[in-house]
């Protein structure tokens, strides 16, 4: 039997667990050792639980949090690895929690594409292939990769442009209403 | 005029989403040169990136690993508070009783050797000395060590001494069948031994580093010594460790070694590359071909040996007799090949007779077995 504060526990988790599993990667640059921060994180939180207060400042609370404990585990990683600790490039925490709203644009923009465009786009810009690799992947021409690349920029470009002011309406309604998963 | 800050400005608040792609604002200063576009493109891959990052994330799995540790810390929190009020208790006992028990005699480096299994059969562990001299060791002998020597004081109290030539020599240990034990080593290290492994140690570990070498299964608690690295060499691998519990199966009659790191850090050198290991994860690497993968376990799976349980999770059977092969000694032969790949799940108690998992395996499978001397025959029922 779940206790109600176990409910209201995972609820937080599922809320938040992604925007600070990508928060943790672009400090720490290793998916395993976010993975830890974050999973060390929500432990602290649950042991917390009383003192922390559910209000605006919650998610700049766990913004802050993460930045804390990813420096920590960049720093005992140098250690362990025997590189002199320096100092870490300065984040800016508010800039990287409004991102949310763009990047839920864009993801939903993403999966607007037509498929064919949409698999071109992600191998050669987000998983890193070159367009050899892409064309030969899909049996196209490099010229032909070029061409679905810079029109998926262009659909972007229109669908992030038509029904922003929308989307954001209803990101916020929906942030307020039901506390959904965030991606 | 507007300077290239304010436009950074704006792309940043589009960013931010403070102000829309659609802005005028925003579209003239997209259009105003292919440059802006792209540095538009790149900002928006970055993004598609992180996306796929977050998409990534097995979060049942995450969670799962929270309550984990939340009832882990629970059990902690609550020893905590016993210990305090056991250190008021000995605060009331007094100083007096501390005095007492104070031991002012520097300690003696020593190698300490325990088993709490009952000896089965002739079965001794071999002691072999820097010369080569073998001796066979009782499990209750301690092996005292001295700077240069060695003391060995059997059982029964009387005391025989054998000088070995440097320090820097190396003592083996080596393990027969059906026999396991603990053995804590001059620095602390604790070294647990299964059946058939090797261990060779230097009779004195030197100031800068402590290098032992091993085969066979192993499990250890290393002892925390930062101005001193361990590592422990393998016939293809060697593993450096700063304090830390992990498990080593490196049979060299097997094409595998894994390691199973169950707490703090270690790192693998192995095949020219660097391996860093996180906590319940398993490194394999395939003798023959090399080929390394680290996968997510749980760790205690791979550790029970040491507290006298093989424990089996959907294995092949044949993996499962080699196990087996290696604590009784026994071997086994299957009529039919596909016998091998039949899956097994169970624990196995090692002070239990090997007919224990044969009558288990007869009764839950489709197979009989039947014991003829040192053989033992898988045969369809």
């Amino acid at each position: 039997m779940k206790s109600r504060e176990e409910f209201e526990f995972e609820k937080i988790f599922r809320q938040y667990v992604r925007e600070l599993y990508v928060f943790a990667v672009k400090i720490i640059e290793d998916d395993e050792m976010a993975e830890d921060v974050v999973q060390n994180f929500f432990i602290k939180l649950w042991f917390n639980r009383k003192a922390v207060r559910l209000d605006t400042s919650f998610r700049s609370y766990c913004y802050t949090a993460i930045y804390h404990e990813s420096l920590n585990a960049l720093r005992s990683r140098r250690r362990f690895e025997g590189i002199p600790d320096s100092i870490a490039a300065p984040v800016d925490i508010h800039k990287e929690m409004d991102r949310m709203d763009m990047r839920l644009k864009l993801k939903n923009a993403i999966h607007s594409l037509p498929e064919r465009c949409r698999q071109i786009f992600v191998s050669a810009c987000v998983e890193g292939y070159s367009y050899e690799e892409v064309a030969l992947r899909y049996n196209l021409s490099v010229n032909t990769v070029k061409v679905q690349v810079s029109k998926a920029f262009r659909i972007l470009r229109e669908k992030l442009s038509e029904d922003g002011p929308l989307i954001l309406f209803l990101v916020h309604l929906e942030k307020r209403l039901f506390c959904v998963n965030r991606y | 005029v507007k300077t290239d800050n304010f436009y950074n400005t704006l792309l940043d608040q589009v960013l931010r989403g403070k102000l829309s792609v659609g802005s005028p604002d925003f579209c003239k200063w997209l259009e105003e040169s292919r440059e802006n576009e792209e540095r538009f493109n790149e900002e928006l891959v970055l993004m598609a990136k992180e996306i796929e990052t977050a998409e990534r994330l097995d979060v049942e799995q995450l969670y799962k690993n929270i309550l984990d540790g939340v009832n882990r810390n629970h059990l902690k929190r609550r020893i905590k508070r016993i210990m305090q009020y056991a250190a008021i208790v000995f605060l009331l006992l007094g100083v007096g009783g501390v005095a007492f028990f104070w031991d002012t005699d520097e300690p003696v480096p020593q190698t300490v050797l325990e088993s709490n299994r009952p000896v089965v059969g002739n079965n001794l562990m071999t002691l072999i000395l820097p010369e080569g001299e073998q001796v066979l060791l009782n499990r209750r002998d301690s092996l005292k060590q001295v700077e240069g020597g060695i003391d060995i004081i059997f059982e029964n109290g009387c005391k025989q001494k054998y000088r070995t030539a440097a320090a820097t020599s190396y003592n083996t240990l080596k393990t027969p069948l059906c026999c396991d034990f603990c053995l804590t080593l001059s620095d602390g290290t604790k070294v647990w031994m299964n059946a058939l492994s090797t261990l060779r140690y230097p009779v004195a570990f030197s100031k800068n580093e402590r290098t032992v070498y091993a085969s066979g299964e192993l499990y250890l608690e290393v002892a925390k010594d930062s101005k001193r690295p361990f590592y422990v060499i393998l016939d293809s691998m060697k593993i450096e460790v700063l304090g830390t519990s992990f498990n080593i199966n490196a049979y060299t009659d097997d094409n595998k070694i894994e390691v199973t790191l169950e707490k703090g850090r270690i790192r693998a050198y192995a095949d020219h590359r660097i391996y860093d290991l996180l906590p319940d994860r398993q490194l394999r690497m395939n003798r023959l071909t090399k080929e390394v993968d680290i996968r997510s376990v749980k760790s205690v799976d791979y550790t029970l040996w040491k507290n006298g349980r093989y424990v089996f999770k959907g294995e092949p059977l044949c993996d499962v007799v080699k196990v087996l092969k290696r604590w009784y000694g026994i071997e086994f032969v299957f009529e039919k090949p596909e016998f091998e790949d039949m899956v097994f799940t169970g624990v196995v108690d090692k002070d239990e007779a090997i007919d224990v998992f044969i009558k288990r395996l007869s009764v839950t499978s489709k197979v009989e077995c039947e014991k003829a001397g040192q053989k033992i025959w898988i045969r369809k029922k």
